[in-house]
């Protein structure tokens, strides 16, 4: 029996091409619609750039886009998203075939016939079969496993819609299986190819009496255009307008790391602004409003997150789905959106490590986000109290522990047998040390500012400090949303450094140095010890020769400043390897998947309620199941914390934290 | 309701006491130049009662202040929490007045201002500490009074306030208007953003001096102003193997010392 295409048919005396022209167009006004709606939500968001630089937008777009890079980060699930992925671009091919025939009554694309056919369907039969494959076993694995990143305690997400998602998939990919294996038993068209899938459909039909062949065929075909066209118009109102907006997404990602976008985009002086941060939704860009189109709930934040690990009220997945549903609700004007639907200890949880927007497929970005909800925060004095007095001893003494000034160079007089210049106004010298606030004034972090100097005066390098006139880097300021200070910081900074000669700035802590780099104006030559005595021991100039106590295991922790907002893993280890004796093991999260200690930024001074447990008191038992006893690190605040955790662990006796500088010093 | 906060502009109370220095002729104390000047602590926790207060309904808040020029630079910070208006009494008459005066001036000041319903200032002072202005102000001004207040409840034409007294908490009922100096149990001063403080540049501080608000003669005379002997002081580490051991060892120390 010849094959007639089901839109060839005529159904209650309608013919199925008209059938066909109704659903198109009205599945396509419905969607213009409902897109239109997105694109008003997009438009109401504030401006942002992000259209420079195209050559690294489109490398990015084709690595993390096309190619797909962060999927293998989890390898079981990614290789499935990269089925499912690469069977959506081959197969759209394929649907738009189908929409045209039914169109046509049956008219089949010209190319699509002939040797180039014959390849295309043999190639989408394989990929229909594969994601087939994939979405069973996605269904398959959600329903067995129940990965915890897809559902956690009070993170409800979006679950039937993931399998309602991936049924429709198996579905689409089944009926039109079945649609060419009714075709491909009731014809023998060689030239249509090789179609492994068609032909495992007519072998289960095979059998059957020719006439269900043929309804089936034509079932299955309206369902399978009424099923795509569903699938079209539900794409936009949840997870799945990821499927439309993750390219874009990734195409305008965010290209720098560790810097923290301006107050608003095009406004030179925050007090020109009516107001600070962001307390609606219209206040984030539309770049941020964009991130929530491409959220797939995938969980991959959340399952990275520090903070939610040690059970913070904060969830960056629940977060991007909590304000997306939030601006598609309209419920804008009945519940208050920061301090509301987000709560401050959400705000105030986040550590701003970066792990979560290192681990997006789709480059969504968190800490632009939250920084401009604690902006919001400051101004209208929601800050928590215990930041009161930080914020206010900056701003009066230039350093949060309230000190004076005149104070600030009092650790070098603790360096046996060496000055250490004090640059004034004029000088010159070729290294500028920025020291920051807590290196000068913190009894233990001191040290670590001691062993700096001692290292650049063995390697002959002169060197100066500010002294008194050095302020707080502004690092944390920032990040707590306190912008205002945050520019009176650096303008004082910037002027005292603009007095001095030098070639090159070497900081202490990695926050200072990230600020320094990517938060002031100009481009500051600025270096962190780790980076700036790598060449010289490799060189030479500084010597290791004492052999490290034997025994000892060490294990190295990535600060969040160096590692992930910086690309700085290696330079660290590099020191370790060259010390004599050195016996390093890696932990389990390491390098860009580094587990925060917790206090870089603004937790340091404030307690989070409902925190079951230190995040540093979690690093040191990642260290421990490493079987280190010596956990090294390049940033103060992760010694302190990293230090305390051990102590409250009452682990002083069997463990021990240093700083690498102490410890290459201490080889010296 | 319009509420009238007081407040003082002090040097910053953690400067090391090695950084006064004492003019005994002058019976003056010699300010170190490098240190800040800040609210005086109980003066933003009064600050922070009005706010509280303000958040809470329609409220208007002034801020008073009787200093030198630079204490505008306290006010604007009083603006930038939150504070609507703000007015420096200033004038070289004023310099040296007592606790009697400062109150006469305020009093007067407040009494030429907008009609208010409650004043609110700190307990005391973190310079002088004498605590008597507050009292001086009701005095003056012929109101009821509360001192050391811990919390605020407005009810219809009065208010009930939380004393906090030596053997606990009292509470009272005061009619309004009413005088209150507060302690730091009211609340954690809040933040002031430093782009409320710099928008206060644009707000117009009014200055008012002798001329306006007439002095008041001091009602106390310094005899003398010295520094005292400073006691000297040992830290002493009580040691133990186990945290218990240290704590049974501290308790035994007390215990000799007769402290315990």
């Amino acid at each position: 029996m010849p094959f007639v295409h089901p839109s060839a048919e005529t159904y209650f005396g309608i013919p199925g091409y008209v059938l066909s022209w109704v659903i198109l167009i009205a599945a396509l006004a419905l969607f213009s619609c409902t897109l239109y709606q997105r694109i008003l939500l997009l438009r109401s968001g504030q401006p942002d750039p992000r259209f420079s630089q195209l050559d690294r937008r489109f490398l990015g777009l084709i690595r993390y886009g096309l190619i797909q890079k962060k999927q293998l980060r989890y390898f079981g699930a990614g290789i499935i998203h990269y089925l499912i992925f690469t069977g959506f671009i081959i197969l759209s091919l394929r649907s738009l075939d189908l929409i045209i025939q039914g169109l046509g009554g049956g008219y089949e694309l010209y190319w699509l016939k002939g040797s180039f056919g014959g390849f295309y369907n043999s190639l989408k039969d394989v990929f229909e079969l594969l994601v087939l494959a994939a979405g069973l076993w996605a269904i398959l694995r959600r329903l067995l496993l129940q990965p915890e990143r897809y559902r956690r305690n009070g993170d409800p997400g979006h679950q039937s819609e993931a399998y309602l998602v991936l049924g429709l998939i198996v579905f689409l990919m089944i009926t039109d299986i079945l649609f060419e294996a009714g075709r491909l038993a009731s014809t023998s068209q060689v030239s249509r190819g090789w179609l492994p899938a068609a032909a495992l459909g007519a072998w289960t039909l095979s059998g059957s009496l020719p006439s269900t062949g043929a309804v089936l065929s034509s079932t299955v075909y309206w369902l399978h255009l009424l099923a795509f066209f569903f699938f079209l118009n539900f794409l936009p109102l949840a997870k799945h307008f990821h499927i439309i907006t993750a390219l874009p997404n990734v195409f305008f990602r965010k290209l720098e790391k560790g810097g923290i976008k301006p107050a608003r985009w095009g406004i030179e002086n925050p007090e020109d602004l009516d107001s600070l941060g962001v307390g609606r939704l219209t206040d984030f860009t539309w770049k941020h409003l964009l991130d929530f189109f491409s959220c797939t709930e995938c969980g991959r934040c959340s399952d990275q997150c520090p903070a939610r690990a040690v059970g913070r009220p904060l969830s960056p997945k629940m977060f991007t789905i909590k304000l997306r549903d939030y601006g598609y609700s309209k419920e804008e004007n009945k519940i208050a959106m920061t301090g509301g639907l987000i709560t401050t200890d959400e705000i105030w949880s986040c550590t701003t490590c970066g792990a979560c927007e290192e681990e997006c497929p789709v480059c969504i970005e968190y800490i632009d986000k939250m920084i401009d909800l604690r902006r919001h925060l400051i101004e209208t004095s929601q800050t928590p109290k215990s930041f009161n007095s930080v914020l206010m001893q900056i701003e009066k003494t230039g350093n949060p522990f309230g000190k004076p000034a005149s104070k600030r160079a009092d650790w070098t007089k603790e360096v046996p047998g060496l000055l250490v210049p004090i640059l004034k106004a004029g000088d010159e010298a070729e290294v500028l040390y920025f020291v920051d606030g807590y290196a000068s004034y913190d009894p233990r972090v001191q040290i670590i500012a001691q062993a700096i100097v001692q290292g650049l005066h063995r390697s002959n390098i002169q060197f100066g400090i500010l002294g008194a006139r050095e302020k707080d880097s502004g690092h944390q300021v920032r990040r707590l949303g306190e912008e205002g200070l945050f520019q009176n910081l650096l303008e004082e900074n910037m002027e005292t450094l603009g007095s001095r000669r030098f070639k090159q700035i070497v900081t202490t802590d990695p926050h200072a140095f990230n600020t320094l780099k990517k938060d002031y104006p100009g481009d500051l030559p600025v270096m962190h010890y780790s980076q700036f005595f790598l060449p010289l021991i490799q060189d030479g100039r500084l010597k290791p020769a004492k052999a490290l106590a034997p025994g000892d295991v060490y294990t190295y922790h990535d600060p969040c400043y160096l590692g992930r907002h910086n690309g700085l893993y290696d330079p660290p280890r590099q020191i370790l390897k060259t010390l004599p004796g050195m016996n390093l093991v890696e932990m389990q999260r390491c390098r860009d998947r580094s587990f925060c200690c917790g206090g870089g930024d603004v937790n340091l001074w404030h307690e989070i309620e409902g925190e079951e447990m230190r995040m540093a008191g979690k690093r040191v038992r990642m260290a421990r199941d490493a079987g280190a006893n010596v956990i090294v690190t390049a940033c103060l605040f992760c010694l302190l914390n990293l230090e305390d955790a051990v102590k409250t662990a009452g682990l002083d006796k069997e463990m021990r934290v240093t700083d690498l500088m102490e410890l290459v010093v201490s080889t010296i | 309701m319009h509420i009238i906060v007081c407040l003082k502009q002090i040097i910053d109370p953690e400067t090391p006491a090695e950084d006064f220095r004492v003019d005994p002729a002058a019976r003056r104390a010699i300010l170190p130049q490098d240190r800040g000047y800040v609210i005086s602590d109980y003066d933003a926790n009064a600050l922070e009662g009005a706010l509280r207060l303000k958040d809470r309904g329609d409220s208007k808040v002034t801020v008073f202040s009787l200093g030198e020029e630079r204490t505008k630079e306290a006010l604007r910070k009083a603006l930038g929490m939150g504070a609507d208006e703000a007015i420096l009494l200033s004038d070289p008459l004023y310099d040296d007045a007592d606790s009697f005066a400062v109150a006469h001036v305020l009093s007067q000041a407040i009494k030429k201002a907008d009609p208010f319903d409650l004043i609110l200032c700190g307990r005391q002072e973190g310079d002088w500490d004498a605590g008597q202005v507050g009292s001086g102000m009701a005095e003056l001004l012929g109101l009821p009074s509360a001192t050391c207040v811990g919390g605020i409840e407005v009810q219809d034409g009065s208010i009930i306030v939380e004393r906090i007294v030596a053997d606990g908490r009292e509470t009272i009922e005061l009619p309004l208007p009413a005088v209150l100096t507060i302690s730091s149990e009211i609340g954690v001063p809040r933040y002031a953003p430093l782009k409320g403080v710099m928008a206060a540049f644009e707000k117009n501080i009014p200055v008012w001096n002798a001329e306006v608000i007439p002095p008041a003669e001091s009602r106390n005379r310094m005899l003398d102003l010295f520094i005292p002997v400073r006691k000297e002081e040992e830290c002493l580490f009580i040691e133990g193997d186990t945290p218990e051991e240290a704590g049974i060892n501290l308790a035994l120390r007390l215990r000799n010392a007769k402290l315990i």
